[in-house]
């Protein structure tokens, strides 16, 4: 009896499911409406502040992974001599003061006197030397710049002597990528890349690591007693797990999210919560390999997939229109040295199939894509990671329109960053907040150690270089932006790489548990929103 | 449904002795089967690029409403169908094919051969399939093929058990064994004997296989493990679930809930046919048994 019944049961369940389904979540509760909004500035203190987690690496300038949540909490631990701040002002933290001599060839640092490493003993000039020396031989996650340091050395325990073979006016920020390990800790580390020992997240910064958790993403910092600066205004900082940030955030799981704006109405009206705009260089790009793919040299064919790709409807439709389209000239709209004067490449189908047929791809083969007379067919892989498959996604539809073929080939991040860097590729979409590098389309031998950006692969302009090089050390402000924006005009006409959009940030938080976040950083885990440096 | 040996009458008579859930599920699978048959004719808008606003709700110009890029949602249900369909029937053909004829062998030589073969089952069947699913995905990499084959895999072992133990059974009937003193071989009696007998049996099976191919499918590609370019059941619901923040939009509303309904109801149509023919064919659930000869 019951068996018959049965099936006619389940169907009838399903239905009563599929009912209460559309009828309970169909309504949107709002009782937004009991207390108007108070002027009122929230907490600017907090015991502890949950964040959403994520593995990123033991926080440790050689463990953590190269992004920059990673690099972020490891700055929570470890400390440099000199920081330079949002504007790219550098700014005393290790090194109280410095002073140079007048031909820019010596540098001397006082260092902070009375700062101690977390697990007790004092931080020395000893300290310094050893990490400059260590960086030397065992090169961390990000790489750092000091080729130019003829010699450091320690005058005395709270003064360092830095020599360097020219003057050279990025010397300081150089200086503020090194971060500095305790000399009693490090000394007989041999293989810095595994090692997480209980010790390997000393450092003399304002919080110390209390817990760390790889499978499950977790990470807990607790507010040093040892900093030599002011006292962390967050005593506890956890990072959990979070499925679904908002419900998280709702449920007052986690403190700060970012939202969509398509949740905005949701948070905006009601005083409980306060929203942050933020519009940042964090930006998704499109790389040509043109070692792998030898056509892509050719710029006019470059110039056409600009044309033919709408940045404009990439911003409305992956992001919901929260962010800027991307400037062939590569910085963003925003930043002081923006050249406004480059040439844009307004979405336009028509030029790009001219100049398509200008080289030579004039037939459509089977499915409509183009092929010049010797069969070659203008059909690329486009590498993605899960994050932005729906952009390689929508790249793949409007260049089929122009008859470019795309594969969209998607990989999880950490591939697609690894095949990035090795250069396996023949088109990658990246996004990073190094939103605004021209660094990355020069041949300039140095370092390049971070995924966030890279070396445009088989691209070679020696005018571009030798101009990035001259402005690099050019201490004129003036002249420099002079130089920058001639950089710009040269990228736009050659659009080596294609900046597809600068995403802006909508974060929001409740001013009731803590109203610290500051306005200068868009990212939730920044040292900034919890100390004052 | 295709396998049921093609005689009209008998099949209209089966169908009379179905029940109400069976002939609802009957029409469903029809009705699905149809759809990813005339995929092309039934949705007026492509399935692979946009043609409309982001998120347009359903009606007006597109019935089921778009997806974030503007994509047809209908257009993608119609031709996801293609997908779920061939995934399902061709996991389940392979799997009935490969599992059926090592049910034969090891019911029909006995001995090692069959002890080695079944303890082989009883490890695929204890081992969980869905991980090993994901790291075997993973590892060869999304495509339609690899899927299907993966699946496959592990989906042998239920044919394989049920054609073992028939074949153990008919291969004591005197028929058989008198076929044998007049010289049949092996491969004679396979086909004459041992296939038609075994044959409704696995029908059914294979029906359950389809079910749980479609469902191991979606499942692969909402973990973002299918294949990306095969717009799939799975993947619709994949992209919708990774839109952030979509349970508080309207979005859910069409985008999720009709790729969800149209998996549903087909893996549940899928479920009650087997459970129906299953009573038909098993003579142990009270149905009345038929075979081919």
């Amino acid at each position: 009896m019951l068996k018959k019944k049965l099936p006619a049961l389940a169907i009838l369940l399903l239905i009563c499911l599929l009912g209460l389904l559309l009828t309970g979540c169909g309504g949107e509760q709002s009782d937004d409406t009991k207390e108007p909004a108070s002027e009122q500035t929230g907490r600017q203190q907090a015991d502890q502040i949950n964040l959403a987690g994520g593995d990123w690496g033991y926080p440790n300038p050689y463990t953590y992974y190269p992004r920059g949540p990673g690099s972020r909490k490891m700055s929570l631990v470890f400390d440099s001599l000199v920081t330079s701040d949002t504007g790219g002002n550098i700014q005393p933290a290790l090194a109280a003061e410095w002073q140079s001599n007048k031909d820019g060839l010596a540098y001397t640092f006082k260092l902070r006197p009375g700062a101690e490493w977390h697990d007790g003993k004092p931080f020395t000039a000893d300290d310094v030397i050893f990490s400059y020396e260590y960086a030397k031989s065992y090169p961390p996650v990000s790489a750092v710049d000091l080729t130019g340091v003829k010699k450091m050395s320690a005058v005395d325990d709270l003064t360092i002597l830095v020599e360097l073979i020219q003057s050279d006016p990025n010397f300081l920020a150089g200086l503020a990528g090194l971060k500095i390990i305790p000399r009693h800790i490090w000394e007989n580390v041999t293989d810095p890349l595994n090692f997480v020992a209980p010790g390997a997240a000393v450092g003399t910064g304002p919080y110390r690591l209390v817990d760390y958790s790889k499978e499950h993403g977790t990470y807990r910092f607790e507010a040093s007693d040892k900093f030599w600066g002011e006292q962390p205004r967050v005593k506890v900082l956890a990072f959990i797990p979070a499925s679904e940030d908002i419900l998280a955030f709702e449920q007052g799981e986690i403190d700060r999210i970012n939202i969509t704006p398509d949740v905005l109405s949701r948070f905006e009206s009601n005083p409980e919560y306060r929203v942050m705009q933020y519009e940042t260089t964090w930006a998704y790009r499109l790389y040509f390999n043109m070692k792998n793919r030898p056509e892509l040299l050719s710029k006019d064919l470059r110039r056409a997939l600009v044309y033919a790709v709408d940045r404009r409807d990439l911003v409305e439709k992956v992001e919901r229109g929260a962010a800027v389209p991307g400037n062939p000239g590569v910085l963003h709209p925003g930043n002081e040295l923006y050249n406004p004067d480059v040439p844009q490449y307004p979405y336009d189908r028509q030029k790009a199939e001219e100049l398509l047929e200008g080289l030579g791809y004039q037939e459509k083969a089977d499915g409509g894509v183009r092929q010049n007379s010797k069969g070659e067919k203008l059909s690329f892989l486009l590498l993605a990671d899960e994050g932005s498959s729906r952009l390689g996604e929508l790249i793949k539809q409007q260049l089929a329109l122009v008859g470019v073929e795309v594969r969209v080939q998607v990989v999880d991040q950490k591939t697609r960053d690894d095949r990035f860097k090795n250069g396996d590729y023949e088109l990658c979409i990246n996004g990073s907040g190094g939103g605004e590098s021209l660094e990355e389309l020069t041949n300039l031998a140095r370092a390049r150690a971070t995924s966030a950006t890279g070396e445009t692969m088989g691209y070679k302009n020696p005018g571009l270089d030798s101009l990035y090089s001259r402005q690099e050390k050019e201490t004129d402000p003036a002249r420099r932006k002079e130089l920058m924006a001639e950089l710009q005009r040269i990228v736009a006409e050659e659009v080596p790489k294609i900046t597809l959009y600068y995403r802006n940030t909508l974060a929001v938080h409740r001013p009731a548990v803590y109203d610290g976040w500051s306005e200068e950083t868009y990212h939730h885990d920044q040292r900034i929103n919890f100390v004052k440096d | 449904m295709k396998n049921i040996p093609a005689q009209p009458v008998k099949m209209i008579k089966w169908f009379h002795d179905f029940s109400w859930s069976g002939k609802l599920s009957a029409a469903v699978i029809l009705a699905i089967l149809l759809l990813a048959v005339f995929a092309p004719g039934l949705s007026i808008h492509p399935h692979n690029t946009s043609t409309g606003a982001p998120l347009q709700p359903p009606g007006g110009k597109h019935l089921l409403g778009t997806d974030e890029l503007g994509v047809d949602l209908w257009a993608q249900i119609c031709y996801g169908a293609r997908v779920s369909l061939l995934v399902g029937l061709g996991t389940a053909f392979l799997a009935a094919l490969g599992g059926g004829l090592v049910g034969i062998i090891a019911g029909y030589l006995g001995g090692w051969p069959d002890k080695f073969i079944m303890r082989l089952i009883d490890i695929m069947i204890v081992l969980p399939d869905f991980p090993l699913l994901i790291v075997l995905a993973a590892f060869l990499g999304p495509s339609l093929l690899n899927i299907i084959v993966v699946l496959a895999l592990f989906s042998w072992v239920f044919p394989a058990r049920i054609t073992r133990s028939q074949v153990l059974a008919l291969k004591e009937q005197s028929y058989i064994k008198s076929a044998e003193t007049y010289g049949a071989g092996a491969w004679y009696l396979m086909w004459k004997h041992f296939l038609p007998e075994v044959f409704p049996l696995v029908a059914v099976n294979m029906i359950r296989l389809t079910g749980r191919a479609i469902v191991s499918e979606a499942g692969l590609s909402f973990l973002g493990l299918g294949d990306p370019t095969s717009k799939s059941w799975g993947l619709i619901i994949h992209h919708a679930t990774s839109f952030k923040g979509i349970y508080f939009t309207d979005f859910w509303k069409w985008w999720l809930l009709y790729p969800w309904l149209a998996l549903t109801m087909m893996v549940t149509a899928l479920a009650f046919m087997s459970r129906e023919l299953e009573r038909i064919a098993d003579p142990r659930l009270g149905g009345r048994r038929f075979s081919v000869h």
